[in-house]
Formats: structure tokens, C-alpha cells, sequence
């Protein structure tokens, strides 16, 4: 079976996150995001490719949504209302409750501002979450009989998750955006080690790796402080969502700590609004805001204040946070026109910004006067500085996840082609897994664990629940022994592996390489249980499918077992003839082979040796009283002292007892001479 | 075993080796976890248990896993003499740490670093190779999505004492370094392996100290202890990291930052950077001073070194922009502030901290004010003439301030750190000399107001307010005084503004609602004026009773009928008691009283028509002069801090509808006399108001502050969704009958408010 991965959208670039995976024959659509860059069909994903019919409600199983941004969910209203697809659409409670605003926001902008025809009106939107059905992390969801899907806290923005889906014995996981380190107002992703075929990550920062947090902070602080000391103004347009909690989190802690007086203000509305989202939503942010708020809501800022438009001029420092953050209109841009002429003033930007807004001319060199439009020119003489909080993970994030989950599949979205190139080279060469980076609307596939319903002997599970441990201690005197016994035993460890998957084929050269240093370093003790290795599948024709244990193959398969055995026969020294002579000939064997075997027990103190009547058993080696006039494995034929009791002693054992049988054959040679 | 059970008990003395171990190996797997978990109960020999621990670390049930693991760490405090036993069991551990459990993983590594550390003990020629691959090990699961996990692995790495340099600079950085690309380095690997050793490590500290559970982040800086001792180039990483930990929000972070940082210190490898120093730079300056104080040797010692460094370097120009050097001045300047004046601190020093003067005095704010410190600086740098250092004094604008510090020289030269409290006596004794002199001044102000010259008047008025401004409240013995006398002031110019209002002929019919606006406040103020302060002198009860006698003559002669005859009501009464009062000091009455009481006496019966023609109120208040106003120094002013917590719109407190709801209240009075009576009022709608008596004796504290917590009820909760209540603090006047109030159980005369009125958010509980 396979895991068909169509990258609708985010494929090589930033933008309409879509993704639609087919698992064992289940469909899901993972986000269902627009593209802010673009105003014609490019904006949305080419959702007739998942159908050519439009027959979504038949072709898809769910849609889940992984955030509230609207790159991630901004195509939804238009893919229920507009295209008729009415299955279940599954998000986390924050993302459902923030996503009626930023959408309904998104659409006036559209519809109000820039006089666009509307691509879905209101009713749409509420239409449209109606559908949705509400999920809690870490809660197990059943969609369907076969499918399964799980969320996990991904940090990045307020209600983000990254969701695990699975089919059979086939399982994803799908990122969305996450954040591998925390910020102060959101916990970093968090997700159990599973059995994963297939992880589809983001890649943003494919290639940044990012300094200590607290050095940014303290820069930011600093620039922010010092502006104010000397008795400006600060401006930090923000989305009303994320960084605007994080930063006032961070300045509310600091005026605390330094006993600041100057106002914080944050402009009214969307803020305001999101600020009661937080203050509800706590168990969804970080460690630190949920310890702390027995005592107090972190979002209960100390010193900040609602912000009145009549203030814009009045005179003294502040610090004033305003929507939209990349300054193209609105209320950001109409403080920014006031306060940019003073050099005592300092504009914050955030990490990104679209082309063609006054943040992007800002951060592209230090313009000093900036044309709004033909008639008006704003003389920027106030100071920039540029915000480096960032709620994506940076590529050592990134690493760190895909190690940690080690999948056998890693499919990149949501990044810049070239740096998510070497990304993918260092995931394939620095952990050994395979890793694509499709384009928009290309396929891949990968396969995946094929799961067999198979009936189990009885034989087999009562092997599997008993303990079967086994310790291996290799001897380090011979090595082309230990390589021999090594040998055996990988290829064993290797039959139990399905071959078919080229990942296997790396993994096994993975593997070499491992036994190889290990060989080199290893420890001399080694533990193994092999209960189910012990295990053997059968299929037959028109039969159901059995794991029996490999003891019953045989009898399954009417055959013999064969063994090869490695003999050898030797005279041995047992006393003078004259004392045992009267004993009829039994007695007499026992006599020696009890003999010999408390000569061995003492000997080899550490093994276990049988004296089984007929012969000695140590491990597989048995050892016999041959009586046989031409043993084939004798290499001395005829006793040459008559006189004393010389006994053939016939040794038989397995190749990996070799070692030990050579032991036993000294101690025996040393028993003829020590008599002597 | 939970339960302690006698049977239990018996039967398990009688397990021995070989029934353990056939019970071990039965099909039930709790009972093997339970076995695993007590085995140290039962007597096993340590060989019997270390092979069954070690056989079931491949169980494929991971709590069975886990606690064959925890049993190998817990014999690791047995002598095991076979290596390759001890290394096995490492080797096991290390597998263990890439299973799929969390649980197995978190004892995996306890397993790793106890018999990691056996191992090195057991072959000491491969201690130092052993110690970089624990480390390595350690640091990969640092990375880990499990909190748990993380913290035993800083805990496990604490325990190593020998780390090649290499790892521990990449352990603090986040990038690869360049010794791991190719370049063969210290650490004895092959060079394949050398870059993914390092992507293991790399950043494992820097990720520990951002971790988002302060669980890690102590872990993490406790980890350091020991690493930090091995390399000054990691101490230098590592400090920036601790430095950064000492603003956590956690105190047990700080205290285990500090606590590293201390060994760091002991240890002789704590290099303190200028870059290091998040603190603020006036914090750094005032700790210094008080530590120059305690320490004064070793204040001596440090100069003596680092003078030339002080000295700028530049000829006639002092540049002193280096944090470190005032650093040096303000430590410097701080030996002599005490008595030992053995010590010889170049006098040329404080000349240079009197150019800093404004950094310096805002980092020792707390302990003397700027004219102090420079008078200070002056004393002790008189050996070099001024003139010669040409400097600019920052901050020092204003030159009366200047020049009366330098002319205070002789009384501060012996300046020790109890003279600072002589100072702030000073500073009192300037204040309620200033006081004095206004009040004096102040009376001249009524002339200007009786010829009309309102704008005049007013202009003095507002020079004294400012003048009194500059003594600022709160640290002030004579807050009282001060408090009375910027109240006082604020009457007089209602009386000037009143009477303006009155004798101007043009704006006749006059702004009758300016009119009373302006006498309610007056009649207020002068309410408060005599309740609010205790400790009145009887001269100063009698100069408010006689402006209280004006603003009733003002109010009649405004011709509203309604209200004249309580206003004469008023008059009679606070006319009898001046009388009484005169009557005890044995003093004669002013012309102004005199005139009224004659009017009075004439009146007989007061009928309201005849009022207007039988009183000559104009006569009156001409008699009326603004005597001189004696200030007590002892007045108390009567305040409240009333602080309802935790509520806001968003916030409101709930109440049913019909039933009484509590407003918690955080209260604060100030020198409210035990027999005075304090009520709350609670409106509701700016025209119902509810009182509530405050039995504030019962709870404790002194006169002069107390600080406790009260339940308001407010019974009349209205039918509304949400509304708001204003509540403050009354006090009751004991001089004037309230007139409203009496049917309620309210109090018995007005009151004077003593703190800003709150507004109170409640909502209607929801049902369901």
C-alpha cells in the first residue's frame, strides 16, 4: 500500500497551505489555506484536482485545520460554501473561535476597503463553522472506523496544532506551523515518539538557526528603553493575534522589573478583543503564563492601556501597539505618518513583510522619505528596528522534530525552494531519511506499512509472553569468530525485515555501518530476546493468514530439521584398566562420563553441564563414549599404550558453540596429560 | 507493595532466588513489573538481580522496561569487578535511549550516567573518551519532548567531571563549529562521526536555559557546576547564559544561576564582562556605594590599582563613557562617606563624579538627593580649584539650588550617612518655614480681593501653591501642615472667585449656576478643611469658623429664597460657636464677628421676606478681614487608600439579583482618631445612595495607619444585567447635622470624603 501526498498549495513557497493525503484508501485534506499574494484563482488551491467531479463529499474523509492564520484557513468558507463540500472539518477549540474573526476581518478588507467582488459573504463563514467539529489536544479522535486522527500542541500562534493521523498501520503526521522553542506567551510544540511512515513539515526557516532568544529580547528592550529615556515615542504595529501578546507579555514583565512609568498603549479594538481570547484560552498558552495565573493573568497587563486617537499627537514617551503590522493602512500607518519625522522616534518591524507595504520599504534600506501615494510623502527621519521574534521553528527546530520522530518519510511544504533544498539534503544525509520537496500540485508517493490481519498458533503467543532473554558474550580472543557469530546474527535480525521498500535498503546500509562501529567498540555482553523474532508468517493460497512460532514450521511443513554439526573424536586417558576391569561395560560408561563431567563442571564454572546418561550436554555440544571401531571423525586411530584405559570420547556441536567445544576438547587433552 | 500487610510481608521472606525468578518469567506481566520494581525487598544476590535487570531490558512492555532499568540504577552502587558486565549494562542504556517510551528513556539515562561513570571508574586509560560519549549521549536527549527526559539528562550531565573542551563549546552553541567540520579535534572519534557528534550537541545549554518549564532551566544551570571549572573559554559561553538566568521568573532558577555562579566565583574562573551586565545601570552604581560602605579596605586596595584607569586619558577633556569607570568614581566616593579617613582617595575622583553628578545622584536616589551629593563632591574635591576642572555641572540647572548646597558646606563637610537624616530634617524644617511665610503672605491677598483685583489675587495665590509644590509629599514630617495649607489656599481662591461673582455689577442676573457650583465647593472644602485635619489649634478653628461665617453670608446674599432660611439656620449656629469657643480662650471677638452677632440679635424672629432687608449682609462682609493664620506644626491629615482588586468590566463581581453582594475592599487609613466614625457609601445611580458604618477599631493597627481587608455589603442589587457602584470612605463631621440621611440608619451628620470614589463592576449571575 501507499501514502499518496498532492500538494495543492505551499508547495516550494509561503502561502495557501493545502495538502491532501491519501492513507490506505482514506482521503484528508490537511489546512485548506489562501494566498495572500495573489487576487485571481491563483489565490485558492486547485481543488479540482482532488476531483475532477467536484464530488469532494465522496472523495475527501475530513479536513483538518491546523490554525487559525489565514494562509491556513483562509480557503475554507469558499471550499464549503461556494464548492459544496459538507463533511467534517476538524480544528482546535481556540482555532474555531478565532477563526470567525480573522476571517470575517480578511473579508471586509476585501470587500470594504479594496471594493473586490466578494468571494464569500458572512453567512458563508458562520455557514462554514458550523461544520466544524471542535478538538482538544492530545484527544483521540475516531473520524471514521479506520481512520484516527490526534492533536498536539505546536506553539507558533494561540490554538496551533500539529495532527497525527492514522490508517491501519499506517501513520502521519502533519506540522502545520510550529515552534520548537518557547515564547513567553506560547509553550513550544510538543509531540509523543511514534511509529511514523510519513511527517509533512514546514520549512520556513529551512536554513536560519537562530541565537539565544534572550540576547533578541534584551535588543529589542534595550532599543525600546533607550528610545523612551531619551524621550520618544514607539510605534510596534502588530497583528491584532501573537506577537502583540508576546511583546506586551515581554514589556509588561520589564516595566515591572525596572519600574517604568512611561504608558503602553494598545490601540482599541481587534487587540483589546484578542487579549480577552488569551485571557480565556490559558490553558492553551505557555508553561509559564499557566503557572503564574493562580496569582495573576499574564494577560491582566499591569501597565497597559487602551489608547485614544486624540493622543496621537500629545506630547511624552510611549509605546503604542497598532494593527495592521505591516503598516500598508489603517490605523498603524496613520501613526506612522505623525510620528515618523522625529529622529527621537522608534518603528518597530515585524519579521516579514509583503511587498508594496511601508514595512517592506522600511526594511529594504533606510529610506528617508517614503511616497505614499502621488500627492503624499512621508519624511522618515524616526529610528527602525527589526523585530527577530519569530513563532516559526528554525531549521535546528525543524532537525530536531524529524530526528525525534524519526519517520521513514519527510515531505517539506511552506518554505523557499532553494533553502528548503538543503534542507532536504542535510535530512537525507545527516539522519538517513528519505525526504521530497514537491511543488504545487505534484504527487508523491511513498510506501507505507502494510498491515495483515493474520491469526496467531497458540504456540506463538505463549512464546511471545514469556520472557525468552538471552545473553550473548561475544570473546574478544578470536576476532574472526566474533565477526562469524556477528554475522549470523544480523542476518538473522535482517530475514524479519520486508526488503521490498527501497528505505530499508538505507536503513540496512545504516544498520551496517552501526554493527560495524559498534563491532569495533562494542560491549563483550549482549542481551537479546527474540520471542518474536522467533515468529514466522504464513501465507498460503485460500488460507487464512498464521504467525506460528518456528518451532511448528517444520511440522507444518512435514519436513526435518537439519542441522550441521562439527565432530570430533579423541582417545581419552581415564586411570589404569586393572582397577575398573571387573565392571561390566555400562557401569563402566557412566563411571567415566560422571568423571568427566564434574572434571568439565569444574572447569567451566560458569556453564551448565548435563550428564545425560548417554552422554554429556554442554549448550550444543554433546560428548560421547564412542565405541565404534572406525569413527569417521577420529583423528587418532589406534591406542598405543594398551595398558591404560584409553576411551574415544566423540564431541559433536554447532558452529556457534565452536569456540566452547574447543575449550572442552583442552581441558580434555589436559585431563590425558595430567594423569599421565 | 502500597499496603503494609503482615501476610504479604511473611510471604515475601520466604521468595526465594529460584521462585523469584520462576515468577519472574511467568506470563503476567504486572507481576513481573511488581517484582522488578521491589526486588530490592527480597534477599538476591546483586548477580542474580543485575542479570534478570539487565535480561529484561528487552521486554517488549515498557513499564517492565523501566523497571528493570531503575533496578540497574540502583545497583549501581554496587562493586561489580567484571567489565564487561558494567559495560554491557552501559551499552543496554544507551540502546534504551532512542525507546519509544518516555518512561524508558527517563531511565535509560539514570542508567547511562551511573554505570557510564562505573565504567570509567573500572578502566580509567578510556575515562576521558567514556566521559565525551556519556556527554554526547546526554546532551542528544537534552533535545528530547519530554520534560522529564530533559531534566534527567541536565541531572546526568552534572554528574560528569572530565569534557573535552570542543563538546562543551558546541554544548553552547547552536551552529556547528568549525573544529567539528573535517578538522580532526580533540575528541577521539573518527572524523565521519565528528560532524554528527557535534549536531547532537550542538546548542544543548543555550536550548536548556529558553526551555519553557523552569524544571529544565534550573536543571540546566545546575548542570554547569561542574562543567564550567574545565575550560575559561566554556566559563566565558556558560556566564552569558547564567547572567541571563538571573532575570528568570523563577526564583529557584535565580537562585540555582546564582548558586553556579558562586562556584564559578570560587573556583577562580568568573570573568565578569561589561556585555554581561543586564542590570540597570543606576542598580549596579547604588550597590556598589553601599558595598564601598561595608568594605572599605578593600575599596582602598581597588582604588589604589585602578586610579590611572579613572584618569581620563585625553588632555582637558573628560570623557567618562565607560560604564566600569564610574563604576570605579562612585565605589571611590563612597569610602569616605564613612568614618574611616585613613583612606586616601585622590580628591581629584570626586571632582570627576561631580560631573556625573546626575547619573550618580538618580543610582543613589535613595539615600541622598542631588544637592547633598554635590555639596558632598565639593567638600572633598576642595584641594583643585573648580575653576581649573571647568566643568559643566550636569544637572545641576538651577542655581539657587547651587549656591545655597556650596553656602551649606561647613554644616555638611563632616558628612556621614546619619547626616543624611539630619538633612531630611533640613529639609522639613524648610518646608514648614515656607508654610509659615506663605500664610503670613497670604493675608495680603484680601485687600486685592475687596477692590476687586481678582486677577492679582489669584496670581499670589497660585505663587504660593507653587511654592509649597516643592516639597514634595510623602516623606515629609509636616505632610499635615502641608496638606492643610494647600487646602487652604484652595478656599481662598474660591472666596476671591465667589466674591468677584458677587460684586460684579455687569454679569447681573448673576450666573446662578456658576454661583453655586463655586459655593458648593467652598462649603466642601471648608467641611474638610475643619474635619480631615486633627490636632487644630482653637486660633485655627476659629479663622475656618469665620470663613465659614462668609460663605454663608455669601450664600444668603445670593437671594435664593429656598435655601436662606437654613443658610441662617447656619449662621446662628456657627456664629454661637465661635462665641463659645472665644468664651474659653477669654478673647474678644473680631469687628467682622461682632457685626454679625449684633445683625442677628436684631433680627428676632427670622421670617423670610423680611431677611433680604433686615440684614445688612453687605455691611457685613465688609467688616470682615483676613487675619493671620497661626499654622499648627503637629496637624494630622485624615485620609484613605481604598483599593477594590480584581475587578474590572471583564471582571465584574457576580451578585443575584434581590440578595446583598460583598465588594472586597483593600483599605488603608491614615491617622483617623479611634473615637471618629468612618462609614462607606455605595451609589448606584448618582441619586440613591446606601451607608454602611466601618467598625474600623475592631481591626486593629495604630492611629496613625491602619491596613486591612472589609467586606462591603451592598444590599439594593437591582434587576440589571450589570451595572455600576461607586463606593468611598466618609467621614462623619461631627459638627453638622446630616439632613438626608437620618431615616436610612446612615450617619448622623454629613460626612467629608477621605479618598477618591471607586467604581465597582457587577454583573447578574447566569443560571446554568
Amino acid at each position: 500500500m501507499a501514502i499518496d501526498c498532492l500538494v495543492l498549495g505551499a508547495g516550494q513557497e509561503v502561502g495557501k497551505s493545502c495538502v491532501v493525503v491519501t492513507i490506505n484508501g482514506k482521503r484528508i485534506m490537511f489546512d485548506c489555506g489562501m494566498h495572500l499574494g495573489y487576487v485571481d484563482h491563483r489565490r485558492y488551491p486547485d481543488f479540482s484536482r482532488i476531483s475532477a467531479s467536484h464530488d469532494y463529499n465522496n472523495v475527501l474523509s475530513c479536513i483538518i485545520i491546523t490554525h487559525f492564520h489565514l494562509d491556513h484557513i483562509g480557503a475554507l468558507p469558499y471550499f464549503t460554501e461556494v464548492c459544496g463540500y459538507n463533511g467534517p472539518i476538524y480544528m482546535t477549540y481556540p482555532t474555531m473561535a478565532l477563526a470567525p474573526i480573522t476571517l470575517e476581518d480578511y473579508r471586509k478588507v476585501m470587500v470594504d476597503r479594496r471594493g473586490e467582488a466578494e468571494q464569500f459573504t458572512n453567512d458563508h463563514i458562520m455557514e462554514c463553522l458550523k461544520k466544524v467539529v471542535p478538538v482538544d489536544l492530545k484527544q483521540t479522535i475516531q473520524v471514521d472506523e479506520d481512520l484516527q486522527i490526534r492533536a498536539y500542541y505546536a506553539g507558533h500562534v494561540l490554538g496551533a496544532a500539529m495532527f497525527y493521523a492514522k490508517v491501519g498501520d499506517a501513520a502521519m503526521v502533519y506540522t502545520g506551523d510550529y515552534n520548537m522553542t518557547p515564547d513567553r506567551h506560547l509553550g513550544a510544540a510538543q509531540i509523543d515518539r511514534m511509529q511514523l511512515d510519513l511527517l509533512i513539515t514546514e520549512s520556513t526557516y529551512a536554513t536560519t538557526i537562530r541565537d539565544s532568544k534572550y540576547a533578541r529580547e534584551r535588543e529589542f528592550l534595550k532599543a525600546v528603553h533607550n528610545c523612551l529615556a531619551s524621550g520618544g515615542k514607539v510605534l510596534i504595529p502588530t497583528f491584532a493575534l501573537g506577537r502583540a501578546q508576546e511583546l506586551c507579555v515581554l514589556l509588561d514583565d520589564y516595566w515591572e522589573r525596572m519600574n517604568l512609568k512611561f504608558p503602553i498603549y494598545v490601540s482599541a479594538g481587534l487587540t483589546v478583543q484578542a487579549n480577552m481570547y488569551y485571557k480565556m484560552l490559558i490553558s492553551w498558552t505557555s508553561q509559564k503564563v499557566k503557572e503564574t495565573y493562580t496569582t495573576r493573568n499574564a494577560f491582566d497587563f499591569k501597565n497597559v492601556q487602551k489608547f485614544d486617537r486624540s493622543m496621537i499627537d500629545a506630547p511624552g514617551p510611549c509605546v503604542l501597539f497598532a494593527t495592521p503590522g505591516m503598516i500598508s493602512s489603517g490605523f498603524s500607518l496613520e501613526v506612522f505618518k505623525r510620528w515618523a519625522p522625529s529622529k527621537l522616534n522608534l518603528i518597530t518591524l515585524p519579521g516579514y513583510c509583503v511587498a508594496g507595504t511601508v514595512g517592506h520599504k522600511l526594511m529594504s534600506g533606510k529610506p528617508t522619505k517614503i511616497d505614499l501615494d502621488k500627492v503624499t510623502q512621508i519624511d522618515v527621519q524616526c529610528q527602525v528596528h527589526q523585530l527577530a521574534f519569530s513563532p516559526h521553528t528554525d531549521s535546528k527546530g525543524i532537525m530536531d522534530l524529524v530526528k525525534f520522530l524519526s519517520p521513514k518519510h519527510v515531505i517539506l511544504v511552506h518554505g523557499e525552494k532553494p533553502k528548503m533544498a538543503v534542507l532536504k539534503e542535510r535530512i537525507h544525509s545527516e539522519l538517513g531519511i528519505p525526504c521530497h520537496d514537491p511543488a504545487n500540485n505534484e504527487t508523491v508517493s511513498i510506501s507505507s506499512t502494510l498491515s495483515v490481519k493474520a491469526e496467531a498458533s497458540s504456540m506463538f503467543i505463549q512464546s511471545c509472553s514469556t520472557p525468552n532473554f538471552k545473553f550473548l558474550k561475544r570473546n574478544l580472543i578470536d576476532p574472526d569468530l566474533k565477526d562469524l557469530s556477528y554475522k549470523a546474527e544480523r542476518t538473522s535480525n535482517m530475514l524479519i525485515r520486508e526488503c521490498s521498500n527501497p528505505h530499508f535498503k538505507h536503513l540496512k546500509r545504516n544498520l551496517d555501518a552501526k554493527f560495524d562501529s559498534s563491532l569495533s567498540c562494542g560491549p563483550a555482553l549482549q542481551v537479546s530476546d527474540d520471542r518474536v523474532n522467533e515468529g514466522i508468517l504464513v501465507m498460503e493460497n485460500g488460507k487464512k493468514t498464521k504467525a506460528l512460532h518456528q518451532d511448528e514450521l517444520l511440522l507444518l511443513l512435514g519436513q526435518q530439521e537439519h542441522e550441521v554439526r562439527f565432530a570430533h573424536c579423541r582417545p581419552i586417558y581415564f586411570g589404569s584398566l586393572d582397577e575398573i576391569h571387573v565392571m561390566d561395560s555400562l557401569s563402566r560408561k557412566s563411571l567415566w562420563l560422571s568423571q568427566l563431567s564434574f572434571k568439565l563442571s569444574t572447569e567451566l564454572s560458569d556453564r551448565n553441564v548435563q550428564n545425560l546418561g548417554e552422554y554429556l550436554q554442554v549448550e550444543s555440544i554433546t560428548l560421547s563414549i564412542c565405541s565404534k571401531e572406525n569413527c569417521p571423525y577420529r583423528t587418532i586411530d589406534r591406542i598405543k599404550n594398551e595398558s591404560t584405559a584409553m576411551v574415544f570420547c566423540c564431541c559433536s556441536w554447532l558452529v556457534a558453540d565452536e569456540i566452547l567445544a574447543w575449550k572442552i576438547i583442552s581441558i580434555l587433552e589436559k585431563h590425558d596429560l595430567g594423569s599421565t | 507493595m502500597a499496603e503494609p500487610d503482615l501476610e504479604l510481608i511473611s510471604t515475601i521472606n520466604e521468595i526465594d532466588d529460584q521462585s523469584f525468578l520462576s515468577l519472574c518469567f511467568g506470563p503476567s506481566v504486572s507481576t513481573r513489573t511488581w517484582l522488578l520494581n521491589n526486588a530490592e525487598k527480597f534477599q538476591l544476590r546483586p548477580s542474580l538481580l543485575f542479570t534478570v535487570f539487565l535480561g529484561f531490558t528487552k521486554d517488549p512492555y515498557p513499564y517492565v522496561r523501566k523497571a528493570a532499568l531503575d533496578g540497574l540504577s540502583s545497583l549501581g552502587n554496587n562493586v561489580f569487578e567484571d567489565g564487561s558486565m558494567i559495560e554491557g549494562c552501559y551499552c543496554r542504556a544507551i540502546e534504551l535511549l532512542n525507546d519509544m517510551e518516555d518512561c524508558v528513556r527517563s531511565a535509560a539515562i539514570r542508567v547511562v550516567i551511573t554505570w557510564g561513570l562505573m565504567l570509567a571508574a573500572h578502566s580509567p586509560e578510556r575515562k576521558q573518551q567514556l566521559f565525551d560519549e556519556i556527554f554526547v549521549n546526554l546532551c542528544s536527549m537534552t533535545r528530547d519532548m519530554n520534560m522529564k527526559v530533559r531534566v534527567n539528562a541536565f541531572d546526568a550531565i552534572r554528574r560528569l567531571e572530565i569534557v573535552s573542551e570542543d563538546l562543551l563549546l558546541q554544548s553552547v552553541s547552536k551552529r556547528v563549529l568549525s573544529i567539528f567540520k573535517g578538522k580532526k579535534s580533540l575528541v577521539q572519534c573518527s572524523t565521519d562521526q565528528l560532524e554528527l557528534l557535534a549536531l547532537n550537541v550542538a546548542g544543548a545549554f543555550v536550548h536548556g536555559i529558553e526551555d519553557e518549564f523552569y524544571q529544565v532551566r534550573r536543571s540546566a544551570c545546575d548542570a554547569l557546576f561542574n562543567l564550567i571549572i574545565l575550560s575559561t573559554k566554556f566559563a566565558g559561553e556558560a556566564l552569558s547564559l547564567l547572567m541571563d538566568m538571573l532575570n528568570d521568573d523563577s526564583v529557584s532558577v535565580r537562585l540555582q544561576a546564582l548558586e553556579t555562579l558562586h562556584h564559578m566565583a570560587m573556583s577562580n574562573c568568573l570573568k565578569l564582562q561589561e556585555a554581561h551586565m543586564h542590570m540597570d545601570e543606576s542598580d549596579v552604581l547604588s550597590v556598589l556605594f553601599h558595598m564601598g560602605q561595608n568594605h572599605l579596605n578593600m575599596v582602598d586596595c581597588i582604588i589604589k590599582d585602578v586610579s590611572e584607569q579613572i584618569d581620563p586619558k585625553s588632555e582637558g577633556k573628560l570623557e567618562f563613557d565607560s560604564v566600569k569607570v564610574i563604576a570605579y568614581i562612585v565605589l571611590a566616593i563612597s569610602a569616605l562617606a564613612s568614618d574611616n579617613h585613613t583612606l586616601r582617595i585622590p580628591p581629584r575622583i570626586f571632582s570627576y563624579a561631580a560631573t556625573l553628578l546626575g547619573r550618580i545622584s538618580h543610582a543613589l536616589g535613595d539615600i541622598m538627593d542631588q544637592s547633598t551629593i554635590f555639596a558632598y563632591l565639593l567638600h572633598n574635591s576642595k584641594h583643585i580649584g573648580l575653576s581649573d576642572l571647568g566643568f559643566n555641572s550636569e544637572g545641576v540647572s538651577c542655581s539657587a539650588t547651587c549656591g545655597s548646597s556650596v553656602n551649606d558646606i561647613p554644616a555638611i563637610a563632616s558628612l556621614k550617612i546619619p547626616a543624611m537624616i539630619h538633612e531630611q530634617q533640613q529639609k522639613d524644617d524648610d518646608a514648614i518655614e515656607s508654610v509659615k511665610t506663605i500664610l503670613l503672605k497670604v493675608q495680603d491677598i484680601w485687600p486685592l480681593i475687596q477692590s476687586g483685583v481678582l486677577h492679582e489675587a489669584l496670581r499670589t495665590l497660585r505663587f504660593c501653591k507653587e511654592a509649597l509644590g516643592v516639597f514634595t509629599y510623602g516623606t515629609n514630617k509636616y505632610n499635615g501642615a502641608l496638606a492643610f495649607t494647600l487646602q487652604y489656599l484652595k478656599i481662598l481662591k474660591l472666596v476671591a472667585k465667589v466674591w468677584s461673582l458677587m460684586s460684579s455689577k455687569r454679569s447681573y442676573p448673576r450666573r446662578t449656576g456658576e454661583w453655586g457650583f463655586l459655593l458648593g465647593k467652598l462649603e466642601r472644602g471648608l467641611k474638610e478643611l475643619r474635619s480631615r485635619f486633627t490636632g487644630l489649634t482653637k486660633e485655627e478653628e476659629q479663622h475656618i469658623l469665620e470663613l465659614m461665617l462668609v460663605t454663608c453670608i455669601l450664600r444668603l446674599s445670593n437671594g435664593e429664597v429656598c435655601c436662606h432660611l437654613t443658610a441662617l439656620r447656619k449662621l446662628s449656629t456657627i456664629a454661637s460657636n465661635i462665641q463659645h469657643l472665644l468664651k474659653e480662650e477669654c478673647k474678644e471677638p473680631s469687628t467682622f464677628v461682632c457685626e454679625v452677632q449684633r445683625s442677628l440679635s436684631n433680627l428676632g424672629t427670622i421670617t423670610p421676606k423680611s431677611l433680604c432687608s433686615s440684614l445688612d449682609l453687605r455691611e457685613m462682609l465688609k467688616s470682615f478681614t483676613l487675619g493671620h493664620l497661626e499654622i499648627s506644626e503637629e496637624l494630622k491629615h485624615i485620609k484613605a487608600e481604598l483599593v477594590i482588586s480584581d475587578n474590572n468590566y471583564e471582571k465584574p463581581l457576580y451578585f443575584v439579583p434581590g440578595l446583598p453582594v460583598g465588594i472586597p475592599c483593600q483599605i488603608i487609613l491614615h491617622n483617623v482618631p479611634s473615637e471618629r466614625k468612618l462609614w462607606f457609601r455605595i451609589t448606584m445611580d448618582n441619586v440613591t445612595s446606601q451607608f454602611v458604618f466601618l467598625d474600623f477599631l475592631s481591626l486593629g493597627g495604630c492611629d496613625e495607619v491602619r491596613e486591612f481587608m472589609y467586606t462591603v455589603p451592598f444590599y439594593r442589587t437591582p434587576k440589571a444585567s450589570s451595572f455600576i457602584a461607586r463606593i468611598c470612605i466618609g467621614l462623619e463631621c461631627w459638627f453638622e447635622n446630616a439632613e438626608v440621611n437620618e431615616r436610612r440608619g446612615g450617619p448622623k451628620c454629613d460626612l467629608a470624603y477621605i479618598c477618591k470614589e471607586k467604581e465597582v463592576y457587577l454583573s447578574m449571575i447566569h443560571k446554568g
